[in-house]
């Protein structure tokens, strides 16, 4: 076949591109799971603390307008768990796991990492506060707290982001 | 003696025909990583690995690849090796994938690969293009240490390393007492000195040894009109 | 983040050169001369929004729904390849003075690695199309901004007397360090 002629180009390309896609998701098969499982490891210490000796799954695709959701977590026949990152008083923000049961009620409400003033937008992490929300379910809204308003109404919104995504299921 | 000279043929061809601090090619990934050996060695170890994968199948195809398309293909040959190293460090090496980030996948455009594809690998044997995709990417590396050296023993005062699979360190050396380091290093700004510094003394050896061939050959003309005269 | 965070931060907080390190290869042989650095940074800002829309569409309506998101690199490099040639064959049919004038440089952009860093960074940001768009036209300002003021800079320094070994290239980035302590003045901004 002539060298300079246009199909021995097309062809030249096509079955390059073809092996070298074959080749590349050969790998990708090879490392997708090993790269998943990774992901859950990491955040599996965490998870634990709300759902111990489950079973969970990254959920990927998902449609979050508040932009506040960092990470869903599906714990096989419990519920779903929910990272969210929210601005409260400290510029920085905190982090923040939220957990609904299957059934609707809340599972799990627990702080990842705050910079909250001690005293009082710390208070929403205190037992007082977490066990209030932890007895809420998805018909309900996360409590403000006075004295530390900044810090709950962030609360609030996660909670909310959380349970849209979750009644949306 | 002659083991002398190898020795010295190796480490002249670092610095003369370093890539980095020469010709100035893949400064990009030089400037950003090299905060500290474990990038250097493992930003090295990819480049390496696709240079020498990426030579051979150059060299291999070339003869069959009409001039038109060369550019293409060779993009896509390199393109589908940096995703291929990219997968299995994302697997295998994690916290490495996420130290070198996006320059990971920057290392299609490094200027080094598609540079030694079109000057050397297109034009010979499978064992030759190899070879120097070994010695190109040897030199690199050689630069990012030298670079990742300075910088994370002056920034952090502590050289260290560890297993890029596990995680587990095999070294740390605190060789600059802790207050006394320059964190200025660990900075943007820090890599642009040290690179100027790099660069600079490269050309500087340069210059001298072309100063030295210079004064040589100077010499030897001399000689030889007085040999003339002599006549 | 809204639209005009996105275009200051890729302007001037994470400013291609200086923060990211990218582009450095043709920016060490562009900035030599003002009049190269204000044409070459006009054809980058117009590669790097067209290059990077296209990707952009080329991932979300074509690679995510084929789950072949890992052919994302080979594809994206080859549309920026295809891009700057069909820019070259327009610039020389349009405007054979301003191809002459950029030269070599034209098709060196293919390796800008500034290029590909946007391309890639609107899917890892997880960008919107509009959003795609500022990232796309402020990040190669930011790097035409650095090569006219280098390209400024430069045509003095040829004057100045320098040590021998740091003349051209490394005097260039000793004043890319202190430029970079200057632009690090910008990371409070938003």
């Amino acid at each position: 076949m002539n060298k300079q002629s246009t199909i021995y180009k097309v062809l030249l390309l096509g079955v390059l591109c073809a092996f070298c896609g074959l080749l590349l998701s050969g790998v990708n098969g090879l490392t997708a799971p090993i790269i998943e499982e990774a992901a859950i490891q990491k955040e599996k210490a965490n998870l634990v603390l709300i759902y111990p000796d489950a079973e969970f799954k990254e959920v990927k695709d998902y449609d979050d307008p508040t932009g506040l959701i960092t990470g869903i977590y599906t714990a096989e026949g419990l519920g779903t768990v929910y990272k969210i990152h929210n601005v409260g008083y400290n510029s920085n923000g905190f982090t923040f796991l939220l957990a609904f049961n299957n059934d609707g009620t809340v599972g799990g409400f627990q702080v990842l990492e705050h910079g909250e003033t001690d005293g009082f937008g710390s208070r929403c992490f205190d037992e007082e506060y977490v066990s209030s929300v932890e007895s809420l379910t998805t018909s309900d809204s996360a409590p403000l707290l006075s004295g530390a308003t900044l810090t709950s109404t962030a609360i609030k919104q996660g909670y909310d982001a959380a349970k849209a995504l979750f009644t949306a299921k | 003696m002659s083991e002398n000279n190898e020795k010295k043929g190796f480490f002249s061809e670092m610095i003369f025909n370093n890539p980095v601090f020469g010709l100035y090619l893949g400064i990009c990934s030089t400037l950003a990583i090299t905060t500290s050996l474990n990038n250097a060695i493992g930003m090295g170890v990819a480049v390496i690995v696709v240079l020498v994968l990426s030579n051979i199948a150059v060299s291999l195809i070339a003869p069959l690849t009409p001039d038109e398309i060369h550019i293409p293909v060779y993009i896509v040959i390199i393109a589908t090796l940096v995703t291929l190293v990219g997968m299995l460090m994302q697997a295998y090496t994690p916290e490495l994938f996420s130290a070198l980030g996006a320059f990971i996948d920057l290392i299609v455009v490094n200027c080094i690969i598609l540079g030694r594809a079109e000057a050397y690998a297109c034009k010979n044997g499978v064992a030759a293009s190899a070879r120097d995709g070994l010695m190109m990417g040897l030199s690199y590396t050689f630069s990012l240490l030298a670079m990742s050296l300075i910088r994370q023993l002056l920034g952090t005062g502590i050289l260290s390393f560890s297993n890029p699979m596990s995680g587990n360190e095999i070294f740390s050396i605190r060789l600059i007492p802790q207050g006394f380091e320059i964190p200025v290093f660990k900075t943007q700004t820090g890599a642009f000195l040290t690179f100027a510094v790099l660069a600079a003394a490269v050309a500087a050896i340069k210059l001298n040894s072309e100063a030295k061939e210079k004064a040589k050959a100077l010499e030897a003309a001399k000689a030889k009109k007085k040999e003339a005269a002599k006549a | 983040m809204n639209l005009f965070t996105i275009f200051i931060s890729g302007m001037l907080i994470n400013n291609v050169i200086l923060a990211k390190f990218l582009g450095m290869c043709p920016f060490m042989g562009v900035s030599t001369k003002l009049s190269s650095a204000i044409g070459m940074g006009i054809a980058v800002i117009f590669v790097i929004l067209g290059a990077s829309v296209f990707s952009w569409v080329l991932y979300y309506f074509v690679l995510v729904p084929a789950h072949l998101e890992y052919m994302k690199l080979i594809c994206f490099i080859l549309l920026i390849a295809s891009f700057v040639q069909f820019v070259e064959m327009f610039i020389k049919k349009q405007s054979p003075s301003l191809y002459k004038s950029l030269g070599i440089f034209l098709p060196l952009i293919t390796t800008n690695c500034a290029v590909l860093y946007v391309a890639l960074d609107n899917i890892t940001q997880k960008y919107t199309f509009i959003e795609t768009v500022v990232n796309s036209i402020g990040v190669p300002a930011g790097f035409m901004l650095m090569l006219v003021i280098f390209a400024t800079i430069r045509e003095h320094l040829d004057s100045c007397d320098i040590p021998a070994s740091f003349k051209g290239n490394p005097i260039a980035l000793i004043v890319a360090a202190i430029m970079a302590i200057a632009f690090q003045a910008f990371a409070g901004l938003v």
